[in-house]
């Protein structure tokens, strides 16, 4: 077998690589950092079985943040496997330091020079720099799989190579001053280089404190050396990486943030109420008609009406799975907008224009991205938080992105939402995204602070080029994404569907009490804790035990309510016995849904984004966010629930100007508190001396 | 000799030296991205409130915050 490392600089392609090898699938984008730990998977080529790691992106052997840290133990853990290091043809001269990096390890290098873009910046004569560096060098498209052939050969043929690197310029460095502090061993001389910068880890492995202040002389070299390399085997470059005209206009200080915002509202309608509306409602005549009433007819005609098998099937099946199978369409889309936002490479520059105000509330520029990937799923966003180079911002960035309203949560706006205002519910679903935003801004302002500042942050991001999508990525990303909103609809969605028709339909003695002709299990368990919620307008058991169903999986809080209140036969039928549902439901009013509906964006995430949070800020970070969300969500709907129903009760008008008045009274005070205050300690006084000092 | 952090936009000026005092993993860093004294670099556009930088280097454009850009000294 052949261990081989899978090593480059950040979006350059290694994980595309990875897949087109190994038949994987792991997730890729145009953006900074998408691979944030090691994934393994090993394949077949020509009888001899490789075993290939993915690993973040570096820079150098130093690393900066979390998963550059991963990559970097990862590589010197593992120093006898095969390193195959992959460099932008269309970046050469940077990506080459990285692999000068490996060459001073001494590590066995196979070089892919990856031609992401058609067009090329520079001719690269591969053999000629083959020569020249004495690496092998392969010149492919990672995204073609017909180019694997010559990597695996490649790969072959460099197996079980002890190469001897010749770097010249390590001759001008006086290595021998640090070769003192060093035991004899293989890995001297790159210790001993490391040691020349400074490297922290490194001193405090061999015990040394003085500096050598030597960094700026071997990055000189090594981009010296690199240099006269290419200039020998590359033709002149004709255009800038990364540079493009659009940036004029989508950068545009003033036009940047409308035009982002429109972008979004644009995804946002065409996926949830245009386009992804109407295949969902395609979807779900057809599976109504070719698959649930006739299966729903035959089993009764087997079992009889009265049956449990029938009571399961109708309600737990049809009524569950159904209502949320209809929004594959739309789960679908949102996964696509999403992916062709982090493709395209318009997420960088956004970024890159954000990144002062988000530095106001403590973020940085990438948290961008991460939060973008949590109105798909929280699960996987969390996880991106480890692109952060600084501890706080990692831990505020994963702290707020389950505030990102998620996939998941879409049906229960949908469906409540539409019961009860039909098409004009888009500007409620609107609302609450925004009010999830709003949150997470308000709780990072205050993170920042009181217990959470962010250091400095050095938020150093590269911009790649705009990039189209293809065709054929487009597919296969779609299909990608059906296939695992139906998985997951089919395993957990369906288990949990089971359960809690179970504990609803059976009493504690375990007799069969169908539509609610006794109490039920989770009738007992939804009582003892809906008093609670009386204030927030929805202190009925269903809803309760519904909120505590929907912990394992947001779905799974439409599904219940949907078979709390024996609705048959998926979505469409939820809106049209609409009547019976606000009765049953406890639903009073529209104001109480919306509460509702405010309490689902907010409180706790589902347990699989809550284990991968223990994992990545620690159980104790994790317990006190659990607090948070659950008092922000109480808080929060409690706020809504009183001024919705002040509206229903006094009219729109009058409630909004009482609510002005109130925003007023309490600017007023807060100014007078602060005048007042500034009698004594004036807070700008610094910045008072350091204007006086100036003037 | 002045701060990246104090030019406008536009125009190619050259690395004198990343600012001595700067951490020394970000000092590093820094250089390792291709900012050695003696390379041309430019200012290309600056964020909303013009407190983070994108900079032209080497044939690519890389963006980072004042915080960071201020330890780069031109001429």
């Amino acid at each position: 077998m052949i261990n081989v490392c899978l090593v480059g600089n950040p979006n350059t392609g290694k994980t595309t690589l990875f897949n087109s090898l190994t038949g994987a699938n792991e997730h890729v984008g145009n953006w900074h950092g998408v691979t944030v730990e090691e994934k393994a998977k090993s394949y077949q080529y020509n009888g001899e079985e490789f075993n290939i790691v993915d690993l973040p992106g570096i820079y150098s052997l130093s690393p900066l943040s979390f998963e550059e840290e991963v990559a970097v133990k990862y590589l010197l853990a593992h120093k006898d496997n095969l390193v195959l290091n992959i460099c932008d043809a269309s970046n050469l001269q940077r990506n080459l330091y990285l692999t000068l990096s490996l060459l001073e390890l001494g590590v066995n290098v196979v070089l892919v020079i990856n031609q992401i873009d058609k067009k090329p910046i520079c001719k690269i004569d591969s053999i000629k720099l083959s020569q020249l560096l004495n690496i092998p060098i392969v010149h492919i498209n990672a995204a073609k799989k017909q180019d694997m052939l010559p990597v695996n050969e490649a790969l072959m043929k460099a197996a079980g190579r002890r190469p001897k690197y010749l770097l010249p310029y390590l001759n001008k460095l006086d290595l021998s001053s640090a070769y003192q502090y060093l035991p004899q061993s293989e890995d001297r001389q790159f210790y001993a280089i490391k040691l020349l910068e400074d490297d922290g880890l490194v001193k405090e492995k061999f015990g040394v404190s003085s500096d050598f202040g030597r960094s700026d002389d071997l990055a000189s070299l090594r981009y010296e050396y690199i240099d006269t390399t290419l200039r020998k085997a590359t033709s002149e470059k004709v255009r800038i990486y990364g540079k493009s005209r659009l940036d004029a206009l989508l950068l545009n200080r003033f036009l940047a943030l409308p035009i982002f915002l429109c972008m979004i509202a644009l995804a946002f309608y065409l996926t949830f109420f245009t386009v992804g509306a109407w295949l969902s409602d395609g979807l779900c005549f057809v599976l109504d008609c070719i698959f649930f009433s006739p299966l729903s007819h035959w089993l009764s005609s087997l079992f009889g009406q009265a049956s449990w098998v029938v009571g399961l099937f109708d309600n737990a099946i049809v009524g569950g799975v159904g209502s949320i199978i209809s929004f594959l369409p739309q789960v679908g889309l949102l996964f696509l907008f999403l992916s062709i936002l982090e493709d395209s490479g318009y997420l960088s520059r956004v970024a890159f224009v954000f990144d002062d105000l988000l530095a106001k509330v403590g973020l940085s520029g990438k948290a961008v991205y991460t939060l973008l990937m949590g109105f798909g799923c929280s699960t996987t966003a969390v996880l991106t938080a480890r692109n952060m180079e600084d501890k706080n911002a990692k831990i505020k960035t994963a702290f707020l992105t389950p505030y990102m309203s998620c996939s998941a949560k879409f049906p229960i706006y949908s469906v409540l939402g539409g019961a009860f205002f039909g098409v004009s519910n888009i500007w409620l679903v609107m609302g609450l995204y925004l009010l999830g935003v709003a949150v997470a801004v308000l709780i990072s302002f205050i993170f920042e602070k009181t217990i959470l500042k962010s250091k400095a942050q050095s938020f150093i991001l590269e911009f790649p080029p705009y990039r189209m999508m293809s065709v054929k990525r487009t597919m296969k990303l779609l299909l990608q994404n059906v296939k695992l909103f139906l998985t997951r609809v089919g395993s957990i969605i369906v288990a949990m569907n089971v359960v809690v028709w179970v504990l609803s339909n059976f009493t504690i003695t375990l007799a069969y009490v169908p539509n609610g002709s006794g109490v039920s299990v989770l009738e007992t368990l939804g009582r003892l804790f809906a008093p609670l919620f009386i204030p927030l307008g929805f202190g009925n058991w269903s809803l309760v035990a519904s909120l505590i169903a929907g912990l394992v999986a947001k779905e799974v809080i439409v599904s219940s309510i949907a078979m709390f209140n024996g609705i048959e036969g998926g979505v469409s039928s939820i809106q049209s016995s609409i009547s019976s549902l606000t009765a049953v439901a406890g639903f009073a009013s529209a104001s109480s849904m919306i509460s509702f509906l405010v309490f689902c964006l907010l409180y706790v995430p589902c347990l699989a984004t809550i284990s991968v949070l223990a994992k990545e800020i620690g159980g104790k970070w994790t317990a006190f966010s659990i607090i948070v969300e659950l008092a922000v969500a109480y808080v929060t709907s409690f706020v809504v629930f009183n001024i919705a129903s002040a509206c229903e009760l006094f009219g729109t008008g009058v409630t909004l100007i009482f609510l002005a008045t109130l925003l007023f009274v309490a600017f007023c005070v807060v100014l007078v508190v602060k005048k007042l205050k500034g009698k004594k300690t004036c807070p700008y006084k610094n910045k008072c001396l350091k204007k006086c000092k100036k003037g | 000799m002045e701060r990246l952090t104090n030019l406008k936009k536009g125009g190619y000026r050259k690395i004198v030296v990343v600012d001595k005092t700067a951490p020394v993993k970000i000092r590093r860093r820094l250089l390792e991205l291709g900012f050695t004294s003696g390379q041309m670099i430019k200012v290309v556009r600056k964020s909303l409130l013009g407190e983070t930088f994108l900079i032209e280097l080497r044939g690519y454009h890389i963006s980072m915050r004042k915080e960071l850009a201020k330890f780069l000294i031109v001429e």
